[in-house]
């Protein structure tokens, strides 16, 4: 299995103006290092951890601030598990997205913070992949240019937030993850991308066109970029954050300047267009 | 007056909380959320005629050991330290007039009679009273002056009630203290003297119960308003705890007269008293035959007063001393004429924590390996509990299921009937009623919490108790603690496996359990198992179980409160006024007023950051929060599949080791899980992880593996007297009744008796064969933590025979060289087997940790978190020294609690043939550690066994063990297995090339591949 490539991108909220600061965030865990976006600005953390971690984050809360610290904090809440690996317990991240928002549920309870986080999670380890989705974000397995969606809409789940908590599901200090619905384990084959967004994406931009971006796309930071801005251009106006994690083997450019004519010379050489009428 | 006397005297001590089984179960309840009145009644039945003799009041028969009646019941509350003047009898309707029919002055005579008794029984005791003859007042069953209460009694039965404020007639020397009078806004104008405190009154209520000094309905709640006087003379007066939150009083002064006003916390003026202090002359004429104070102290009865038409209410507002109605004319001029002072009663400072005990909480089963279930009794008069008489229904507690079974006519599950002798299953809320009991039922097997326990909660009448602030709290069985949960040693309920059902004990490898410590409580419940911190403005609850979790439920939402054992989890959390406490098998709610409701100003809450919500985050601790849910197709897509972790022993400290001599074999490997796996193997990775259940679908909740689970508290168990008895000095002939006649010694022992631990029916590739818990040393552990084996079990049957056996080789350890794993599988090179108890039990292939030793140095990765501790705590992802860690692999039981623990230290063993290796040392003060690697001779009968990849004969003689017929398995293809012996302490020297017999003395080692054995002899 080739090593992951990673592209994420996040954009605030442009109703919001464009300095907004955005209270979405996400997470890169590879190579040693975890990098997640915490207000504007990127942070880093070198560390040991199995695999490829991504996620993406969407906070909510009772004012901006809270909101990113909802997001900042739930992405960061997964490093801690990113060195335990994804292959070898079964359920392993939804227990530790339970336990995790169990604890930061009451701590910030018992400081009367309203907030919370909807997460896409896609971590690559080897063939591979844990997924989780908590709230509204979602995460999707490109194949042969066919983007499947990972979760599955069911009852309320879509309605809870890490450590928001959820409603109507019983105990709703509790996040409820069920395998299958909202986590699991995807095999992947190589030539795979994972997709990982916010519903500032989703809203707007449709399966086949994130497809279609996934497709043509060599490079994971540009389809991020690019489905980005296909939401963008559609009248989206949400925060919105992409991750793509391209198990692909990067396309080797060849530097052949006689096979492959340089298209501004060409242009450059062209005759005159003859106008017509 | 110290607070705690003021708060004991005031609030007549701690109630006893009843959980399953706590209270007497003809304790009557009359009122489902106000506690002050209940279960202060009990309700008794005699043979005898009650008309004809009296005295069977007193005591209902002649047999002092189960007689009940109102001397055992005065008895009981004095023994609390709780006090009362007068007692309250009730009669059947038939009894009452048949008795008033007969003897007109009946009363009297019942209160000679009672009076008579209770001064003997004073006497006999050596407890002073006043002089003030016991009052009684007999009701009639129903009756409008007990508020129409309908106990629903037969002829024979009565009720007994000792309520502390119960005054009927001052005695000849009582002398009043305190005219209390009141104005009810809306009711009436001005204020009326509605009763009087005597000296000798142990306290005076205002409510709106019948069994107030004062009701009336514009009071709303039973005792809210609360008088008493002191030893020294000094008033005090309280709000009824229980409703610190939703009322209070306020005192004001109106031109020199003192008013006292009840009200509720927003402001809305319940009623005005005025305390006018009397004197001598005040008190009736001696002589003069006094009213009884209930009826004079009521200028209405309870029924008249509920018949008023209260005048529309004025909407809430702030409540301000002028608020209060002026004395009119007249009521001041009598209090001016008799030179009345009024008095304003000595509120004290002290906050009062209430804890009220709600409900009770049904718990699934613990000990599968030798319980069914459990049952819990509901009698016909809504009392609960694991002992009651004659009960209507009985709830079945099975694994994790509750079903009603009707006991008697009469007995509906949401309405519908159950016929006698049938029973449902109670599938979600409910509501129960038996006759015309109504009990709700809620349904608590959905909630994924960690450790959750709890299958059903069934809500009850409260008690309470009260606490000051400044101090800690502690909630538990044991005596000690301030709120005593219930300890009834019975264990009639419990439903016994059939191999445990006959006998007064268990066996265990530690020895036999007397079955008498098995019952409800002492499974479920603590010793201590929380505690209320009161000691600064903040009130926490703390978990103190070692094993239970405990949890707070505010909101519907529950937060989970760790066990001790955990030291990473959260034990303690804040409280809040309405929270509900589940400690054991209680539900308590909880009621007080915030400081900064009296006079500060709630602190501003601390500012949330990113950073202290993430430290709030653990490194990886799993939770299950499963749901049952069937995965939609998706062809790429493969869901987590959950094994259930079954353990061994469903005993914690106390690990059951029963001898089931007509089990059959169990299976190496079930052939029906291997069939169904190879049918799904499609569909399924070649991975353990994906290892699936037995019925192959996703887990229920209920079902799913606990790695936090309860443990059921059956350490508070002394666990010394179990441990010292010498569990490895079974006596062959006192060994379980296994066949063990090995006629030919040349021949193995069968296999019941051999030890061989085998691998587990678990849904993996087909088992290597003869799978031993030896090394593979010839496997290197990779970085990637892999399961490729099959599981390795232990039968406990098994191992407790071995144990059994008079001489043993015991293995001791790993000589370890390099890198290696260690899993429950016959992949890792320190294979520590599981523990089965169970043939259906079923285990998921596990690799606990890679280890790496070189030379002195050593590293250590964690790999399995939930299962692996280090020096007791939950493992870091790496560690780069061993030296002086312990190393605990957590074993578990059917039930997928924790039941002990492998601990294994890396040391230094310079006698080790290989210098460069290092011990990795299995603690054999384990007993139930040492018994998963143990095999046992027996005396002077020649045994064939195969250790660590070598076959061998070994014959104990009684003194020395003797290996022989080693050769062939020791030579293989010209080259010889890794094989040494090590005699009296000595170097490890090479076993014999030429197949000599090997002599080993107790404490003599061999080191066979890179197992560690030692020799011991009982």
């Amino acid at each position: 299995m080739i090593t992951p490539r990673v592209g994420v991108v996040c954009r605030g909220d442009s109703r919001r103006g464009a300095a907004a600061p955005v209270a979405e965030s996400y997470l890169v865990a590879k190579d040693g290092r975890a990098t997640w976006l915490e207000g504007d600005a990127e942070q880093r953390e070198v560390l040991d951890g199995r695999g490829v971690l991504a996620v993406v984050a969407d906070g909510e809360g009772e004012d901006h601030e809270i909101a990113r610290v909802a997001a900042t904090s739930s992405v960061r809440a997964l490093i801690k598990v990113w060195p335990a690996g994804v292959s070898e317990e079964p359920g392993r991240l939804a227990e530790f997205l339970s336990s995790a928002h169990t604890r930061m549920y009451w701590h910030a309870r018992d400081r009367k913070a309203r907030m919370g986080a909807s997460l896409a999670i896609g971590w690559v380890d080897g063939a591979r992949l844990g997924w989780a989705e908590v709230g509204s974000a979602r995460v999707w397995l490109w194949r042969d240019g066919r983007l499947t969606r990972l979760g599955h809409d069911r009852d309320k789940l879509s309605e809870q937030r890490f450590v928001g908590g959820s409603q109507g599901l019983g105990d709703d200090s509790a996040i409820h993850m069920c395998p299958g619905v909202n986590v699991g384990v995807a095999h992947l084959q190589e030539g795979d991308q994972v997709l990982l967004a916010t519903d500032g994406l989703w809203r707007w931009v449709d399966e086949p066109s994130a497809a279609q971006v996934l497709t043509h796309t060599d490079d994971p930071q540009a389809s991020a970029v690019t489905c980005m801005e296909r939401a963008v251009a559609r009248g989206g106006t949400d925060h919105v954050t992409v991750a793509v994690i391209d198990l692909r083997p990067p396309r080797v450019v060849r530097r052949d300047p006689g096979a492959v004519p340089e298209p501004r010379a060409l242009r450059k050489d062209a005759p005159p267009v003859r106008q017509k009428g | 007056m110290a607070a705690f006397d003021w708060i004991n005297n005031l609030f007549q001590g701690s109630e006893q909380m009843r959980g399953l089984s706590g209270g007497a179960g003809n304790a009557v309840a009359l009122d489902n959320s106000n506690s002050f009145y209940n279960f202060r009644l009990r309700r008794h039945y005699t043979d005898g005629d009650v008309v004809a003799t009296p005295a069977r009041l007193w005591f209902t028969n002649d047999d002092p050991l189960a007689r009940t009646g109102l001397g055992p019941h005065i008895a009981e509350v004095l023994s609390e330290g709780q006090r009362f003047s007068d007692v309250l009898v009730v009669l059947s309707e038939d009894d009452y007039d048949r008795a008033f029919a007969e003897d007109r002055a009946f009363d009297r005579t019942l209160t000679r009679v009672l009076g008579d008794a209770f001064d003997e029984f004073l006497n006999r005791s050596g407890i002073s009273h006043t002089t003030r003859r016991l009052g009684v007042w007999v009701a009639r069953d129903g009756a409008d002056e007990i508020g129409n209460t309908n106990f629903g009694m037969v002829d024979g039965e009565f009720i007994t009630g000792l309520v502390p404020n119960l005054y009927r007639t001052p005695g000849p020397d009582s002398r009043p203290v305190v005219a209390l009078h009141v104005n009810a806004p809306g009711y009436w104008e001005g204020y009326r003297e509605v009763g009087r405190l005597y000296d000798d009154q142990v306290l005076y209520t205002l409510g709106n119960h019948w069994l107030d000094n004062f009701a009336h309905p514009n009071l709303r709640e039973s005792a809210l308003y609360r008088l008493q006087r002191d030893d020294e003379g000094q008033f005090f007066h309280i709000i009824n705890p229980d409703l610190q939150d939703r009322y209070q009083v306020i005192s004001t002064d109106q031109d020199g007269t003192s008013v006292v006003t009840i009200a509720t916390r927003d402001g809305e003026p319940l009623a005005y008293v005025v305390l006018a202090v009397l004197d001598a002359s005040d008190a009736l004429p001696s002589g003069e035959t006094a009213a009884p104070v209930a009826s004079v102290s009521k200028p209405q009865s309870v029924a008249e007063a509920r018949s008023v038409t209260r005048p529309p209410a004025d909407a809430p507002r702030a409540l301000t001393a002028s608020d209060a109605p002026a004395l009119d004319r007249a009521a001041s001029n009598s209090l001016r004429a008799k030179q009345s002072k009024t008095i304003i009663p000595e509120a004290h400072n002290e906050r009062i924590f209430t804890l009220q005990e709600r409900g009770a909480l049904l718990q699934r089963v613990h000990f599968g390996a030798f319980m069914l279930g459990y049952d819990v009794y509901l009698g016909t008069r809504g009392e609960l509990g694991t002992v009651v008489d004659s009960p209507a229904a009985t709830f079945e507690v099975r694994k994790k299921t509750v079903s009603l079974l009707a006991n008697a006519d009469g007995v509906s599950l949401d309405g519908e009937s159950i016929p006698k002798g049938d029973s449902r299953l109670i599938e979600g809320d409910a509501i129960i009623q038996v006759g015309n009991q109504r009990l709700e039922y809620r349904d608590l097997r959905s909630i994924a919490l960690e450790g959750w326990p709890y299958v059903g909660e069934i809500r009850r009448p409260a008690s309470s108790t009260y606490m000051l602030w400044g101090k800690d709290y502690g909630i538990g069985r044991s005596r000690d603690c301030r709120v005593v949960l219930p300890d009834q040693p019975r264990n009639d309920n419990i439903v016994w496996k059939p191999k445990v059902v006959e006998g007064a004990v268990i066996k265990s490898k530690t020895g036999d359990i007397p079955k008498a410590r098995f019952y409800t409580d002492s499974i479920m419940v603590a010793s201590e198992h929380g505690s209320i911190d009161l000691s600064s403005d903040t009130a926490f609850f703390e978990c103190r179980a070692r094993h239970c979790y405990s949890y707070v439920r505010r909101d519907g939402e529950i937060l989970p409160l760790y066990p001790t054992e955990n030291a990473d989890g959260m034990h303690r959390t804040r409280l809040e006024s309405g929270d509900e406490v589940l400690v054991g098998n209680c539900l308590f709610h909880v009621g007080f007023t915030n400081a900064g409701d009296v006079a500060v100003a709630p602190a501003p809450a601390p500012k949330i950051s990113a950073n202290s919500l993430v430290d709030s985050v653990s490194v990886v601790e799993p939770e299950e929060q499963y749901e049952e849910v069937e995965p939609e197709e998706l062809s790429v897509v493969e869901p987590f599949s959950m094994v259930p972790r079954r353990g061994a022993s469903p005993l914690s400290n106390l690990p059951p080791s029963f001898d089931d001599e007509d089990a059959p074999p169990p299976p190496r490997v079930d052939p029906k899980a291997e069939a169904i796996l190879r049918a799904r193997s499609r569909s399924i990775p070649d991975d353990p992880m994906f290892a699936l259940d037995e019925d192959l679908s996703p887990p229920r909740t209920s079902d799913a593996p606990r790695r936090f689970d309860l443990e059921p508290e059956l350490v508070e168990i002394p666990m010394m007297d179990l441990e010292a008895e010498p569990v490895f000095d079974v006596p062959t002939a006192a060994a379980p009744p296994r066949p063990v006649t090995q006629p030919d010694a040349s021949v193995d022992a069968p296999p019941p008796a051999a030890f061989t631990p085998t691998p587990a029916p678990a849904p993996a590739p087909a088992p290597s064969p003869a799978p031993s818990v030896a090394a593979t040393s010839s496997r290197t552990g990779s970085s990637e933590a892999r399961v490729d084996g099959v599981v390795v079990y232990v039968d406990d049957a098994d191992a407790k025979f071995e144990l059994g056996r008079p001489a043993r080789l015991v293995q001791v350890g790993w000589a370890v060289n390099g890198s290696v794993t260690a899993g429950n599988h016959t992949g890792a090179d320190l294979v520590i087997p599981e523990n089965r108890v169970d043939e259906d039990q079923s285990f998921a292939p596990a690799t606990y940790f890679h280890l790496k030793v070189r030379g002195k140095r050593g590293s250590l990765d964690a790999v399995h978190a939930s299962e692996v501790r280090v020096d007791g705590n939950p493992p870091a992802s790496s560690y780069d020294s061993v030296d002086g860690k312990v190393i605990s692999v957590i074993r578990r039981d059917d039930a997928g609690d924790e039941d002990f623990t492998v601990d294994l230290r890396v040391i230094e063993d310079s006698a080790l043939p290989d210098p460069r290796a290092r011990l990795v040392a299995i603690d054999t003060a384990e007993p139930l550690a040492v018994a998963l690697a143990t095999r046992g001779f027996p005396r002077k009968t020649a045994r064939s066994l195969e250790i660590g990849g070598l076959a061998v004969t070994g014959t104990f003689d009684g003194d020395a063990l003797v290996l022989s017929d080693y050769l062939d398995s020791y030579q293989r293809g010209g080259e010889f297995l890794s094989f040494f012996v090590q005699n009296a302490g000595g170097r490890f020297q090479t076993a014999p090339e030429d197949g000599a017999p090997i002599t080993l003395s107790p404490g003599d080692r061999l080191v066979i591949g890179t197992t560690v054995w030692r020799f011991d002899r009982s």
